[in-house]
C-alpha cells in the first residue's frame, strides 16, 4: 500500500516533470521534448508492469491436491501442464501490463534512433533480455499439446487454476518431486 | 521452501545453457558481485566458466542469491525465475534441487 503510493507520487512528479520541461524549453526542443516524453511513457510502463509481477506473485496459492482428483497423468505430463498453466495465469494475471511495457520500450528504442540517442533505460530489457528463453516455454506449451484434449480441457476449467499458483509446492502436493 | 542446502551438484550440458544465459543479465551479475564476489555461487555465476565438477551449496549461498535477486528490478528477476523454473521443472534430483533454489530463493510459503 504504502509502496504503490511512493509510486503514485513518483509517476505524478514524472508527468509533471515531463510537461514543465516541454512548456520551459519551448518548441525549439520539439525533439528533445519527444525523446523524453517516450522515455517517460517506458519508465511508467516499467514501473506499472514490476508493481503487477509483484503483486501477482505476492497473490499465489498452493493449490491442494483434492483439486485434481480424477486426474489421471504421468508424473512428467503434471510437470509440463502445471508449468504452462502456471505461466498462462501469470500472464492473465499481468492483464496487459507486460504488453505496453514492450510497446513502450520499442517506441523509446525507435524514437531515440530517430533522434540519434542511446536508448540507455531500455538496454537491459532488450528483446533479446526479455524473450531469449522462450524458445523453451515454447517446447514446454508443444509437450503440453500431447496431453490428450479431454484431460487438458479439464485442468483448464478448474478455476484455482486460472489464478497464480505455486507451481513446485502443488508439485509437492501431489507427490511429484 | 526454506533455504536449501545441496551436496556435490552436477550441471548437465542443458544446465550449463542456461547458466550461461543468466550470466548475461548484467543486473544480476552485478547484485550478485556486490552480494557475494566469493564463494561457490560466485563460482557458478560469476566465474569464467561453469564449474564441470561437483558443486556443493550451502544454505547461506542460496539466502544471500535471494538477496541479491531482490535488490534486481522485478522484471529481470522474473526472467531468471523463469529460467530457473524451466530448468528446475525438466531436471531431476540434485540438479533439480538447485533450480528450485534459484527459483523460488529462501521463500516459505
Amino acid at each position: 500500500m504504502v509502496a504503490k503510493f511512493i509510486n503514485s507520487i513518483l509517476l505524478v512528479f514524472i508527468m509533471s516533470a515531463s510537461i514543465g520541461a516541454c512548456v520551459a524549453k519551448g518548441p525549439g526542443s520539439l525533439g528533445a521534448d519527444a525523446h523524453a516524453l517516450t522515455l517517460n511513457k517506458f519508465e511508467i510502463a516499467k514501473m506499472q508492469l514490476e508493481e503487477k509481477i509483484e503483486k501477482c506473485r505476492k497473490g499465489k496459492v498452493t493449490i491442494p491436491k483434492e483439486v485434481f482428483e480424477g486426474l489421471n497423468l504421468t508424473d512428467k505430463e503434471w510437470k509440463v501442464a502445471l508449468f504452462v498453466l502456471g505461466d498462462k495465469a501469470e500472464d492473465a494475471c499481468e492483464a496487459g501490463k507486460r504488453g505496453a511495457f514492450v510497446v513502450a520500450a520499442s517506441v523509446y528504442r525507435a524514437t531515440s534512433r530517430h533522434y540519434h540517442r542511446e536508448p540507455v533505460a531500455a538496454i537491459s530489457y532488450s528483446e533479446d533480455k526479455l524473450f531469449g528463453h522462450y524458445w523453451k516455454k515454447m517446447e514446454s506449451e508443444v509437450d503440453y499439446l500431447k496431453i490428450p484434449k479431454e484431460k487438458r480441457n479439464r485442468l483448464e476449467l478448474i478455476p484455482q487454476i486460472q489464478k497464480p499458483f505455486h507451481l513446485f509446492e502443488t508439485l509437492t502436493e501431489l507427490g511429484i518431486n | 521452501m526454506g533455504c536449501i542446502s545441496i551436496d556435490n551438484v552436477k550441471f548437465d550440458q542443458e544446465s550449463i545453457r542456461a547458466i550461461e544465459d543468466i550470466k548475461q543479465k548484467k543486473e544480476f551479475a552485478q547484485a550478485l558481485n556486490v552480494a557475494m564476489p566469493l564463494g561457490a555461487m560466485a563460482n557458478i555465476f560469476l566465474g569464467n566458466r561453469v564449474p564441470e565438477v561437483g558443486v556443493s551449496l550451502a544454505m547461506t549461498d542460496f539466502e544471500v542469491l535471494a538477496k541479491a535477486m531482490k535488490s534486481m528490478p522485478a522484471i529481470q528477476r522474473k526472467v531468471i525465475r523463469d529460467i530457473a523454473t524451466m530448468q528446475a521443472i525438466f531436471h531431476m534430483g540434485k540438479e533439480s534441487l538447485f533450480w528450485r533454489g534459484i527459483a523460488n530463493g529462501c521463500e516459505i510459503h
